[in-house]
């Protein structure tokens, strides 16, 4: 399931890296999505935990950082929803959820005998209060991020964006039942209760947060692949054809258009561009080239 | 001298959705109090891709039919820039009164052009900005969450 994951994230960070050059708006999902990626490395999924570890003190500082980075990735998640949402960065709860780090790190570093490196680093120090507080806090933050989020959701939620919703309310849920798990352990004496409650947590947050990343992958390749096939020949076409007629002054500019500008605005660029070049040598090009343009063009469309 | 931010221009031409370019020289006529005309006028053009001619009581923009429809619509956006700033006097013609009387009689005239000139460098990005907004097919609105 980390693996899914881990792969999931690692093409849509790759997939959007053009997007978060040309937009701005789209950095705080694509933040998200890299904390998230971070999260799931400091997992030790993809290098071992004890390595990650050792080179960190070996006092596992990477169950510090995994929740650090998980916490980041869902308030990343939660702006890019706020911005979806339309709602203003104004209630002074908006970093809320980030004033927890400090704590995290304050508490952590309270904890006695951090060794050795162990995946399930908490649950045997969970008598100590510097551990509840450290887990219980970290739930506590990420629970508020997720509610608020869905609650952000409630008006859009609507098909896949529903399915994202859901897996966000499974994810709540998780944080839920870790959350019982470190009152009841650490507050009474029902530690059996509150093993059995706890263990539900690791399932529930994996299957919401593969829920929520599988939805918005799908959602995103929805939107964009029709519109990659239907401009990215014609706008390789058109670069490469600028390149090979010297229209620009510099090598770079047609590759630059090509990144820096929106599929359809790169290629309208491109076709003024040739057009100039046409214009300035008084020479027309051949006229399958002409033909070619002229279908781009009239797929382009102009309203007059 | 500070120009407008092309932005903010193209949203006062047209508006927050998509428009067609009639609508937008419809706007650009009342801004500038002169009607303005669109004629596709044949002849010798040379390198010339558009020609704005301003008369006492209106404005005529010529242009060539040989160029695709795309092309001419972007060469006449670019005129529209110029009238734009030039009716904020913000940029004063090419060619100015003074000078034109000194060509009454010319056979021929030629001028030259700093190159990277900030008012052509505004006018062609408000030819861009506009095409976009008249185009069919143009990029999709801004999705935060999915861009």
């Amino acid at each position: 399931m980390r693996l899914i994951l881990f792969a999931l994230l690692s093409a849509l960070i790759l997939l959007r890296i053009p997007a978060v050059v040309k937009v701005k708006e789209s950095r705080a999902s694509w933040l998200a999505s890299v904390f998230g990626l971070l999260a799931l490395y400091s997992l030790g999924i993809v290098t071992p935990l004890e390595t990650i570890d050792s080179y960190l003190g070996g006092v596992n500082v990477t169950n510090l950082l995994q929740a650090i980075f998980a916490l980041l990735a869902i308030f990343f998640f939660n702006d890019s929803v706020r911005q979806l949402a339309n709602i203003p960065r104004v209630s002074w709860t908006y970093y809320a959820p980030l004033l927890s780090i400090p704590i995290m790190i304050t508490c952590f570093a309270l904890i006695e005998d951090k060794r050795p490196t162990a995946a399930n680093f908490i649950f045997p120090r969970m008598e100590q209060l510097a551990t509840a507080a450290y887990s219980g806090i970290y739930m506590l933050a990420l629970l508020f991020t997720v509610l608020r989020l869905v609650y952000m959701l409630r008006h859009k939620a609507k098909g896949l964006l529903a399915v994202f919703a859901a897996g966000m309310i499974v994810v709540a849920v998780a944080c839920a039942c870790h959350l019982t798990y470190v009152v009841l352990f650490h507050f009474t004496p029902w530690h059996e209760f509150a093993l059995a409650i706890g263990s539900w947590f690791y399932r529930l947050f994996y299957l919401g947060l593969s829920v929520t990343a599988a939805s918005w992958l799908i959602l995103f390749l929805s939107k964009h692949l029709p519109r990659l096939r239907l401009w990215m020949t014609d706008a390789l076409w058109l670069t490469a054809l600028r390149i090979r007629v010297n229209a620009d002054r510099s090598l770079f500019k047609p590759a630059w258009d090509f990144i820096n500008e929106t599929l359809e605005d790169g290629i309208y660029k491109s076709l003024i561009r040739l057009h100039n070049h046409e214009v300035t040598k008084l020479e027309a090009f051949p006229e399958p080239i002409k033909n070619r343009i002229s279908r781009i063009e009239a797929k382009l469309g102009a309203r007059i | 001298m500070v120009f407008p931010p092309v932005e903010e221009t193209v949203l006062e031409l047209c508006g927050d959705g998509t428009t067609s370019m009639t609508e937008a020289v419809e706007r650009l006529k009342l801004i500038c109090e002169k009607p303005i005309h669109l004629i596709e006028q044949e002849g010798e053009w040379g390198t010339l891709t558009a020609l704005t001619v301003e008369y006492e009581d209106y404005i005529n923009i010529l242009f060539p039919p040989r160029h695709s429809l795309q092309y001419k619509v972007h060469c006449i956006y670019h005129e529209l820039g110029h009238i734009f700033l030039e009716s904020q006097n913000l940029a004063s013609p090419q060619i100015s009164q003074s000078l034109l009387k000194e060509t009454k009689n010319a056979i021929s005239v030629s001028c030259r052009h700093i190159e990277d000139d900030p008012v052509e460098r505004w006018v062609e990005d408000f030819a861009f900005r506009m095409s976009k907004k008249t185009r069919v097919n143009s990029s999709p609105a801004l999705d935060p969450f999915l861009c």
